[in-house]
């Protein structure tokens, strides 16, 4: 190898050196460049990761708060129905090997409309935070717990000895009935207390939820005083409500309930009867009176089902009695819920149709109650029975409201005075003068009287006297069934 | 284009001419990066045209050989580093998972890495027709890797290249037929 040749070696033996370190340096940039974007890239992931930490717990606080929403009522803050009876239930659990005696309490703010009425929105919302605040105290002070079930009914859970449970519910009633100042004016409340204890009505939710609704039920149903403390007496009365209730959805499914008819006579014409339809059931047990059923049927949404039963079946049977002509027409009570239903009027005409029946020869009774809901829905639905024909008459005249102003214009064919009038009739003389009062004014506006519930001979002289065009009580016939009405008032057929 | 093709292909020219010719081959380039390239660099792809032409003309084989040649001593290379690509039983599973699998670890790895794409057209149990997508013209490189490929896998496949489109992005169509062994 010569000189020239050595060195050209030696040159590209240097260069390819220096690439290959050149390379190598490179390669370290290019890796420590990389390593310092995974550096970079780790810390940044960190960062979002701590971020994310921070995130979820935002939304774990959020999600609480949603479920803790969810479990509150939102204008009082207490807690409402389901968050109340899931913790009922656990607390019945706790209490059962401790034997510790629960009570629950249900309590309505009766008659709440009014108070909205006369505070408006906002204050009947005050008037509700302010019995809310009055429960807080009280749990607080019991160690118990409240809700608010929504709209007017609240609902709270002690812990007391048994005997204590009336004194307790009183004294509660006491201290939301005490008055409030709400919008610059004094409220007080009309309170209702329902109470059931475990003593009585046992460990298990269920029994004690229906043995507090029935305690407040017949709270209700009091008119003053309403507190009621489920006892063993309460607990027989809806054993027999319980029996009653199955026993009357058998009835009404079976027609057992059947249609009787009362005369109502006319004073001055002894042969022109008529007939008020009342509803009578027999048992195997024996009589039930009406008073018993027909609010049941009623609060178990059977009393449509059961009047429209009556009224078809009545027709049926008083229909050859009318053809004949010795009854001139029939009377039916309807009740409000009933009447105000969208449909009725057309399903009674259709009803009439199917059987044939005289619609002139029915006469639909109606309370005032009617009225107080949608007087012009309820006028709406009188005038349309009057342009079908079919007569409508106000029954319990004088003990409602007898708002007279709003009864001026309703097509009404009859009005009949309250069986209480009739028999405050002997005993006070101003009676006869309001009885004379209305028949006058029935008159000149060309309406019959009926007066009900007359017993005694000189309570038919009066009134016959003072103008009443019928009369309707035991002292002319109590409600009979169809066969005995027949046998009774039919005409004799007169062999030829 | 990444650095290991450079790397490869000098390794490839040093084990041809030997270290002394092939500096003698950088240095006739004038190569911008002076050929210190580095596997896990990156470097203009004119660098490597102007490579293989000076070796071409070193040497005297044309480039479409030559970039043939360097497939296979390539696909040498991978099948050493990365064994695990090759472990599927058909060749032709193979090829369809050059898009599918192999090259998303590479992107994994380099995410400016600019592949490129083989499409298949068509496949039966003895024929492949695949569409080759790429912006460098290296359609011989990947014919000498597939060829390459195809005998790692103990198969002899023949593969005809036809030029489909010329644009910038060029795409080669190549059909793979298994000869009878």
């Amino acid at each position: 190898m010569n000189h020239e040749t050595c060195i050209e070696t030696a040159e590209l033996l240097n260069r390819r050196a220096n690439r290959e370190r050149a390379a190598r340096k490179e390669a370290e940039r290019i890796l420590e460049a990389k390593s310092r974007d995974l550096f970079l890239a780790n810390q940044a992931l960190s960062e979002a990761q701590g971020r994310l930490k921070i995130q979820l717990g935002e939304l774990q606080k959020e999600r609480d708060r949603i479920a803790s929403l969810s479990r509150l009522d939102h204008l009082t803050g207490l807690a409402n129905r389901s968050a109340f009876f899931e913790r009922l239930e656990n607390e019945l659990l706790r209490s059962r090997p401790e034997g510790r005696s629960l009570k629950l309490l249900l309590i309505d703010l009766r008659r709440f409309k009014l108070i909205n009425a006369r505070v408006g929105q906002y204050g009947g919302d005050l008037v509700l935070k302010e019995v809310a605040r009055r429960l807080l105290d009280l749990a607080a002070a019991s160690d118990g717990f409240a809700a608010r079930f929504g709209g007017n009914e609240f609902a709270l859970c002690v812990e007391l000895p048994a005997r204590q449970a009336v004194c307790y519910a009183a004294q509660l009633r006491s201290v939301l009935e005490a008055p409030m100042r709400i919008l610059g004016r004094t409220i007080t409340l009309d309170v209702a207390v329902g109470a059931a204890g475990t003593n009585i009505a046992g460990r298990n939710m269920e029994s004690l939820r229906r043995a507090a609704d029935f305690a407040m039920f017949k709270a209700r149903a009091l008119h003053t005083g309403g507190v009621c403390v489920f006892d063993v007496c309460l607990r027989l009365e809806a054993n027999r409500r319980q029996e009653l209730e199955t026993q009357l959805r058998t009835a009404i499914r079976k027609e057992e309930i059947q249609p009787w008819f009362q005369p109502i006579i006319d004073p001055q014409n002894p042969k022109k009867i008529s007939f008020e339809v009342l509803a009578r059931w027999e048992s195997v047990e024996g009589f039930i009176a009406p008073l018993e059923f027909i609010p049941l049927a009623e609060e178990l949404g059977l009393r449509r089902r059961l009047d429209r039963y009556l009224l078809q079946r009545a027709c049926e049977l008083s229909k050859p009695w009318i053809e004949a002509g010795w009854v001139s027409d029939i009377s039916v009570n309807v009740s409000p819920s009933d009447l105000m239903s969208p449909g009725f009027v057309e399903n009674l005409a259709e009803a009439l149709d199917r059987i044939d029946f005289p619609r002139d020869k029915l006469v639909i009774e109606v309370t005032e109650s009617i009225f107080i809901e949608d007087l012009a829905f309820a006028r709406a639905q009188l005038e349309t029975l009057h342009a079908l024909g079919i007569k409508v008459a106000l029954d319990d005249f004088g003990t409602g409201y007898s708002n007279l102003r709003s009864l001026v214009g309703l097509p009404l064919s009859k009005i009949k005075l309250d069986r209480s009038l009739v028999g405050d009739l002997d005993l006070n003389d101003r009676v006869a003068m309001l009885i004379s009062t209305i028949t006058q004014w029935a008159r000149a506006i060309n309406l019959a009287i009926v007066a009900e519930g007359v017993e005694t001979e000189s309570q038919h002289t009066v009134l016959k006297a003072l103008g009443c065009t019928n009369l309707q009580g035991y002292l002319f016939g109590k409600a009979q069934s169809a066969n005995d009405i027949e046998t009774a008032y039919r005409p004799q057929q007169i062999a030829v | 284009m990444k650095g290991i093709v450079f790397t490869e292909f000098l390794e490839m020219v040093e084990g041809e001419l030997g270290p002394l010719q092939a500096q003698r081959v950088l240095d006739s380039c004038a190569l911008e990066s002076g050929g210190a390239y580095t596997s896990v660099g990156t470097y203009p792809c004119e660098e490597m045209g102007m490579l293989v032409g000076a070796v071409s003309k070193t040497t005297g084989q044309c480039p479409t050989a030559l970039l043939r040649v360097f497939g296979h001593h390539l696909a040498a290379t991978f099948k050493e580093a990365y064994p695990q690509y090759f472990e599927t039983d058909d060749f032709f599973d193979f090829v369809e998972s050059i898009d599918s699998r192999i090259h998303v670890e590479v992107q994994k790895l380099y995410a400016d890495a600019e592949l490129p794409q083989f499409h298949i057209i068509m496949r039966t149990d003895d024929t492949l027709v695949i569409d080759y997508h790429s912006s460098r013209a290296l359609e011989h490189l990947a014919h000498g890797l597939l060829e390459a490929s195809a005998l790692a896998f103990g198969e002899t496949v023949e593969i005809a290249l036809e030029p489909v489109s010329e644009s910038a992005r060029r795409v080669v169509r190549f059909r793979l037929t298994r000869r009878l062994q």
